[in-house]
């Protein structure tokens, strides 16, 4: 517990002196007053882009979390026990069972060779190609698909599909998470700049002969204050929700992948977004 | 002493009030069998069309009010006022008051009155018309809208059986008909198959005439024929083993979670694209607002301006997590390569593009680009570079780029989150962060040597701040 804290802490720090990025993401801005209709093509246009420039990246992330969560996942663990060694069952106490199983177990991070696959498409090629039948191949020479059917096969695929859905959903909403406390950090740390200028501009309007009690009342000291709190509330939230969902995260892959990612790309993955 | 007088008081007003009720309901009773005798309805509907059908007649109210002298005399004229001074006569004097009242007032408008009444009936019926047709309109277009989320859900659930093996592998083996599925014959006929190539195999064996041998060849002919029918000698491998009714529930499962993970996200995907639109073009608009006001000096109302325009901002950047999360798992599923020629995309875009084309110049390599199939045409239009860096360029004069659909001219706008965000105000020197700084400490500067150059462009939308308003002493504004 103690260590998963530590490492928030680390996180918060480095999303605090992380500098900010010069990427402009809306440069769109006309001469109109009025609001410009954006059409969804163009929204559809600007996220393409930006996850064209985000997909190695986050196939990077994605490859580190799968691994640590496939070898911790139970269901699959079990299946592939089940499936490395069709006759366990009948000779529970085979000692050569076991160490094989456990060695398949230990290959079966071997699937995360699917994670390229886990952006752009399913996971599945499982079914048709080598990658499960090398996963169980215990000492490159037995075959292992002596008693793996093709339902087994299925089945194992869709237990591996529904643990790639789990963790990239979970890994989304963590990165939404984190971006947005990243940004709302942003915003309250330039809401804060905005509003030492805004009263200094206010006394500065108000004389020199001015009393302190006299800007603290002003009515546009304490609508400034009143917006600059919403902010920081705002910001208080969104850092919450990344801690909760982090959590989360960390329940599915364990806290040493989620910290190696935050180290190799956290930076410039979730702290790309300008203000 | 009082408290009797009281209850004395008190019970002779009940027993009054009871007699005159008793002596009401006579009269009453004998009108309502009067009036259902000389059927009197046809004559005050044709009056007062605006009365519910359940109003019966025999209402004594309704009875006083036509007034029986201004009117043509109709048939039952006289019926009519006897019985309204049956009524009045009978009932205490009030409501014969009552009765002259109305009688009174209907006889001074009784023409306008009726022809408000119906005027209004018919407004009444008119609108409730109109209100129909609304909603029917609006079902109609709602229902217009539908087939684009059909079109889209199919053509994904298509791409989706194409692309993948499981789903592909479940449908095939859950849709395969019987026949050219693993064969499964019945018990009973394969015994009774087999208890006849038996009995033929003994009979034959039984027949007279016969050595060893032939007995021997009869046997095993026999027992050849009952193997083939009984399927003994049928390979038994395990892949091709049928699927059992629990694989088969599993199966369904699957395929069943697909289709709904794909309907969800595929809404999810239309919501937040159109929300993100909108959001993104508020943040534009509140952007521009905000650094007008840092341009201006003016910070207060940059301060102000700023905040809601960060809020916008967090909710664009939230806009946009939930666009490409919906985005990600749909192309887990249908694959990348769909997205882009979604139905959806092309109606609204199409109507946008065409409303915005008298407001805005339309770049003729914008124009030229077909809206119906967006996809690799807006991969490859020279975007406003969101995602990436992008320096400002080293010119003086701003280059233009054109935006994809020539929606807005666009200008390379500097990020306003920079150091130099500052207040120049203080003249450098910091102010503590406790919020409050001292009113001594800030150094006078005076407006000119401020930092920035004033926007020569007026600006219509941002609204000055009215000190007078806010009660700020006069000499005091810049």
């Amino acid at each position: 517990m103690s260590r998963r804290s530590l490492l928030l802490c680390q996180l918060t720090l480095i999303g605090a002196l992380a500098l900010l990025p010069v990427s402009v993401w809306a440069a769109a801005s006309s001469p109109a007053a009025s609001a410009p209709e954006m059409t969804l093509q163009q929204v559809l246009t600007q996220i393409q882009t930006q996850k064209q420039d985000q997909l190695a990246l986050e196939q990077e992330a994605l490859t580190l979390l799968w691994r640590a969560a496939v070898v911790r996942s139970s269901p699959i663990r079990l299946a592939l026990e089940k499936l490395s060694n069709p006759v366990a069952e009948s000779t529970p106490t085979d000692k050569s069972s076991g160490a094989k199983a456990r060695s398949v177990v230990k290959q079966a991070a071997q699937l995360g060779a699917v994670t390229s696959a886990m952006l752009t498409g399913s996971p599945l090629g499982l079914v048709t190609g080598q990658i499960l039948s090398d996963a169980l191949t215990v000492d490159g020479q037995t075959p292992a698909r002596i008693g793996v059917s093709d339902v087994d096969l299925a089945l194992l695929t869709k237990e591996v599909e529904q643990l790639q859905h789990q963790l990239l959903s979970r890994y989304l909403v963590y990165r939404k998470s984190r971006r947005l406390a990243y940004a709302s950090r942003q915003s309250r740390e330039a809401a804060f700049k905005d509003l030492q200028a805004g009263v200094a501009r206010l006394s500065f309007q108000l004389g020199p002969s001015s009393s302190k009690d006299a800007l603290e009342k002003h009515p546009l000291f304490q609508v400034m204050q009143a917006q600059y709190d919403q902010i920081a509330q705002l910001e208080q939230y969104y850092v919450r929700q990344w801690r909760q969902h982090a959590e989360a995260l960390m329940l599915l892959t364990g806290p040493e992948a989620v910290e190696a990612m935050e180290r190799q790309v956290g930076t410039q993955l979730f702290e790309n977004a300008s203000l | 002493m009082m408290a009797t007088h009281q209850n004395r008081l008190l019970s002779g007003l009940l027993l009054l009030s009871l007699l005159a009720s008793a002596t009401v309901a006579q009269p009453l009773a004998h009108a309502r069998k009067q009036t259902h005798n000389t059927a009197q309805a046809p004559d005050i509907r044709k009056q007062y069309p605006f009365l519910p059908p359940e109003m019966t007649v025999s209402d004594p109210q309704t009875l006083a009010a036509p007034p029986s002298e201004d009117t043509p005399p109709a048939p039952t004229e006289g019926e009519v006022i006897s019985l309204s001074q049956q009524g009045s006569q009978a009932v205490s004097g009030s409501s014969s008051v009552v009765a002259r009242l109305n009688a009174s007032l209907t006889q001074d408008s009784a023409l306008p009155d009726k022809v408000a009444a119906t005027k209004s009936f018919q407004e009444l019926a008119a609108a409730h018309m109109a209100k129909q047709q609304d909603s029917k309109a609006a079902r109609e277009k709602a229902e217009a809208l539908d087939p684009t989320v059909e079109q889209d859900l199919n053509t994904l659930w298509r791409e989706t059986l194409v692309r993948n093996p499981v789903v592909r592998f479940s449908v095939g083996h859950l849709t395969t008909p019987a026949d050219l599925g693993p064969k499964r014959s019945s018990l009973f006929v394969s015994k009774t198959l087999n208890a006849l190539i038996q009995g033929a195999t003994l009979g034959a064996m039984m027949l007279p005439g016969g050595g060893v041998y032939r007995d021997m060849t009869v046997a095993t002919v026999g027992q050849a024929f009952s193997n083939l029918a009984t399927r003994k000698l049928a390979p038994q491998h395990p892949a091709a083993r049928p699927l059992s009714q629990t694989e088969q529930i599993q199966l369904a499962q699957l395929v069943d979670g697909l289709k709904l993970r794909l309907t969800e996200s595929y809404l999810d995907y239309r919501n937040s694209a159109s929300q993100l639109a909108r959001c993104r073009s508020q943040s534009v608009v509140l952007r521009q607002q905000y650094q007008a006001a840092k341009e201006k000096n003016d910070a207060v109302m940059a301060m102000m301006l700023g905040s809601s325009y960060h809020q916008a901002r967090l909710k664009e950047l939230e806009a946009e997590e939930a666009l490409l999360t919906s985005e990600k798992i749909l192309e887990r599923l249908a694959g990348p390569g769909i997205l882009s020629t979604l139905a959806f995309q092309g109606v609204p875009a199409a109507k946008a593009s065409q409303a915005m084309a008298t407001k805005a110049p339309v770049s003729p390599a914008a124009s030229a680009k077909p809206s119906t199939h967006p996809g690799p045409a807006l991969l490859a239009a020279p975007s406003a570079s969101p995602g990436k860096v992008t320096p400002p360029p080293p010119s003086t004069k701003p280059v233009q780029p054109v935006a994809p659909m020539g929606v807005a001219v666009v200008q390379p706008v500097k990020p306003i989150v920079q150091t130099d965000v500052g207040p120049s105000i203080t003249g450098g020197a910091a102010l503590p962060p406790s919020l409050k700084p001292a009113v001594t400490t800030v150094a006078l500067q005076p407006a000119k040597a401020l930092k920035g150059t004033p926007d020569p462009r007026p600006l219509p939308d941002v609204p000055a701040v009215d000190y007078a308003l806010l009660e700020l002493p006069q000499g005091a504004r810049p």
